[in-house]
């Protein structure tokens, strides 16, 4: 018989031949996933409309001579998060010799007491305004309102629908989704099934965050349940003892938004005699302490984390303003993270959970301000 | 169909033998824990049942005080302010050692006593209406709160009360015994005492009551009293369940006392209502909530599917006290 390269064989090589080619392709396709979908480089979601655009501020006219009365319209105090976003934003005026008066309304969750307060500031012929909206489309008009009246008119920690302002600063909240959502990801290798505890249903960085969190997730990762427990600790560890009992062994994951929630889940898993599974989280010192006494145990997580210093920059930015510089109009401000690594530098032993470790205060700030135990100095501490 | 059918025949039957209104309440828990069995069977493992037992045991005996206080005619609002206040202060002076627990329990039942004993006299003394006197106390006691804390709540919970919060005696959490507990005695006490059956005279009828020798001011000041009382209670337990300070541990849960106390047979106008209706109240809406998630309904779904549900549950309490 003698050897002929038959049509078949000619045929199974370049199967072979082309199934090489497929799964090395395959190997770069996965690859590039991977690549997409690493924490480290996170995919954001900054709106259409944001430019390199500046606001001369001289030409606006919108510059003074100091010392300057400085209004802040806040939307709530609802949690410790906000109470220290406003903490920060006090220290940091009281060193400021240019800064005459701080004058601060809080507007306890509503925005009609918001545009009220808004309406009160301008009338007190304030010299600049820092705003965190309580809803982008309620608040436009008030926004509106104090950048036409000449006064420096800066808006921070969320959108507002307008661009009359002179410049808005916001940290990414589909971004800080995303992180947790992919970090979650690569945790579970792809595949699983996770349930997912959120913020306040329809408010803004809620949203946001979970459509991030899913988008990191990907396609290999399947969804039992969410639901929203107000970044509450009872509230976060209660739905998770739900959880627990209604997916007994299925549940690989938890991508919660952070806060205390993330606490609540792995306190539940352990009342529960379980192990928690992977779970990120956000700068809240009570889960960083959990995090940071297992990290030997194994324990693995990771922490965008929303600066409550952003009032600051705020601030900052509003100085800069009345000084007559010019300013850039849209700023993204970066999630700093928390990992593995340097959970220690954050983690503060000695102070009580509701602490938001990624702080511009001083320890000795902190340490008054939740009445700590320590110093902030050496916060290492053995904790079983 | 055959479900329902079965339903409105039980429904007819407990009318036509007018059961007491509490029983009501015990037959749709029964009723919950069926479905819930039928739907996923893991919902009947034990251990998740205590966990609902445990989420509820706060909630009853929130209930307890706001039962005794809607039989008067009254309705109390500020018993959820009383829940954070406790929270924060109990975290703040016990700085998660047990060295200052007796002194702090002590201060946080002052609280709780002195609130409903403002609520109380504000009440009797000065005419205002419940709700306007309860809603503003609930604001100046989230004042308290936040001006206490600095808005930064402080300290952590003791081991003793979070074994109170979430420890076990045997295989019973501990917090459902304190609501056993607390329960029984509020229901001899309205069912067997002369203050009990004050309660019920004055919120059927105040000036008859008056007219009879009731010492109806009085009577109303300790019904306010008991609900501050409760509410201290029910705020260690739920610090004990969290662990720290939050300044929102108490959040909605005035409005849920009220919704427990409702569908579990006691009436918003007073004069009729029982403890033993809102415990089976309190147990119902947690089953409920618990349900709900358990069964990955979406959350908007599961407003719209909760407010249905209590609405059709006082729905069947008004008809049949109608009936009887």
């Amino acid at each position: 018989m003698s050897f002929k390269p038959s049509a078949f064989r000619v045929l199974l090589t370049a199967l072979f031949i082309s199934l090489l080619a497929l799964s090395v392709a395959a190997q770069d396709a996965e690859e590039e996933a991977t690549e997409e979908y690493s924490y480290l480089n996170p995919m954001g979601r900054v709106p259409e409309l944001w430019t390199d655009e500046q606001t001369d501020c001289a030409a606006a006219g919108v510059a003074r001579e100091g010392p300057w009365t400085i209004g802040v319209s806040n939307f709530s105090l609802g949690n410790s998060w906000r109470v220290q976003m406003i903490a920060e934003l006090e220290a940091a005026a009281a060193g400021n010799p240019d800064i005459e008066e701080l004058i601060i309304t809080n507007a306890d969750g509503n925005v009609a007491k918001q545009i009220s307060d808004i309406d009160d500031l301008i009338a007190r012929g304030v010299d600049a305004i820092l705003i965190t909206p309580g809803s982008p489309e309620g608040i436009a008009p008030s926004v509106e309102d104090a950048y036409n009246a000449g006064i420096v008119t800066i808006v921070f920690n969320d959108f507002v629908d307008t661009d009359q302002f002179h410049s808005i600063l916001w940290a990414d909240q589909f971004k800080f989704g995303y992180i947790g959502g992919a970090w979650l990801r690569e945790q579970l290798g792809g595949q699983g099934n996770i349930v997912i505890l959120e913020g306040i249903a329809g408010m803004g960085v809620s949203d946001l965050r979970s459509e991030g969190a899913i988008a990191g997730l990907g396609e290999g990762i399947n969804i039992l349940a969410r639901q929203p427990a107000g970044w509450d600790y009872a509230q976060g560890k209660a739905a998770m003892e739900d959880f627990i009992a209604a997916y007994p062994g299925q549940i690989d994951g938890v991508y919660s938004q952070g806060g205390a929630m993330s606490q609540g889940a792995i306190d539940a898993f352990l009342a529960a005699g379980l192990d928690p599974v992977p779970v990120p989280g956000e700068g809240y010192n009570g889960f960083l302490k959990y995090w940071a006494a297992n990290l030997e145990n194994g324990f693995s997580s990771i922490g965008p984390d929303e600066p409550t210093w952003q009032s600051v920059a705020a601030l900052e930015v509003a100085i800069d303003c009345l000084n007559g510089e010019t300013v850039a109009k849209w700023t993204e401000l970066e999630h700093p993270l928390i990992t593995d690594e340097n959970v220690h530098e954050y983690v503060r032993f000695d102070c009580p959970d509701g602490v938001w470790s990624n702080t511009l205060m001083s320890p000795e700030a902190i340490t008054e301000m939740y009445d700590c135990e320590g110093t902030g100095e050496a916060t290492e501490e053995a904790s079983s | 169909m055959t479900a329902k059918s079965v339903q409105s025949s039980a429904r007819r039957a407990l009318l036509q033998l007018s059961l007491p209104p509490a029983a009501i309440i015990w037959i749709a828990v029964g009723l919950l824990l069926l479905l819930a069995r039928s739907v996923s069977a893991s919902f009947w493992e034990l251990s998740h049942l205590l966990n609902v037992a445990r989420q509820a045991s706060a909630l009853g005996i929130l209930a307890i005080g706001q039962t005794y206080v809607l039989i008067t005619g009254g309705i109390d609002l500020s018993n959820a302010m009383v829940v954070t206040l406790v929270n924060v202060v109990a975290a703040t002076l016990l700085r998660g050692s047990d060295e200052t627990l007796g002194g702090t329990l002590l201060i946080c039942l002052g609280i709780g006593l002195l609130t409903g004993l403002a609520n109380g006299l504000l009440i009797t003394r000065l005419k205002v209406p419940p709700l306007v006197v309860t809603l503003g106390m609930f604001s100046i006691l989230r004042g308290a709160a936040y001006v206490y804390t600095d808005g930064a709540p402080r300290g952590d919970i003791s081991p003793a009360l979070e074994f109170v919060g979430t420890g076990f005696v045997g295989p019973i959490p501990t917090a459902v015994i304190f609501w056993v507990v607390l329960t029984a005695l509020a229901a001899v006490a309205l069912q067997k005492t002369v203050f009990g059956r004050q309660l019920y005279a004055v919120g059927g009828n105040e000036k008859a009551s008056r007219l009879s020798g009731v010492p109806a001011d009085r009577v109303i000041v300790l019904a306010y009293v008991v609900s501050g009382l409760m509410a201290a209670i029910a705020g260690l337990i739920l610090s004990g369940y969290a662990g720290t300070g939050t300044l929102t541990l108490g959040d909605g849960r005035n409005l849920d006392s009220i919704a427990a106390a409702v569908v579990g047979g006691t009436s918003l106008s007073g004069g009729s209502g029982s403890v033993i209706g809102s415990a089976g109240g309190a147990l119902f809406l947690a089953l409920l909530f618990s349900f709900l998630r358990f069964i990955g309904l979406p959350y908007t779904i599961q407003l719209m599917v909760q407010g249905l549900i209590l609405a059709v549950a006082v729905y069947l309490h008004v008809r049949s006290q109608r009936a009887s």
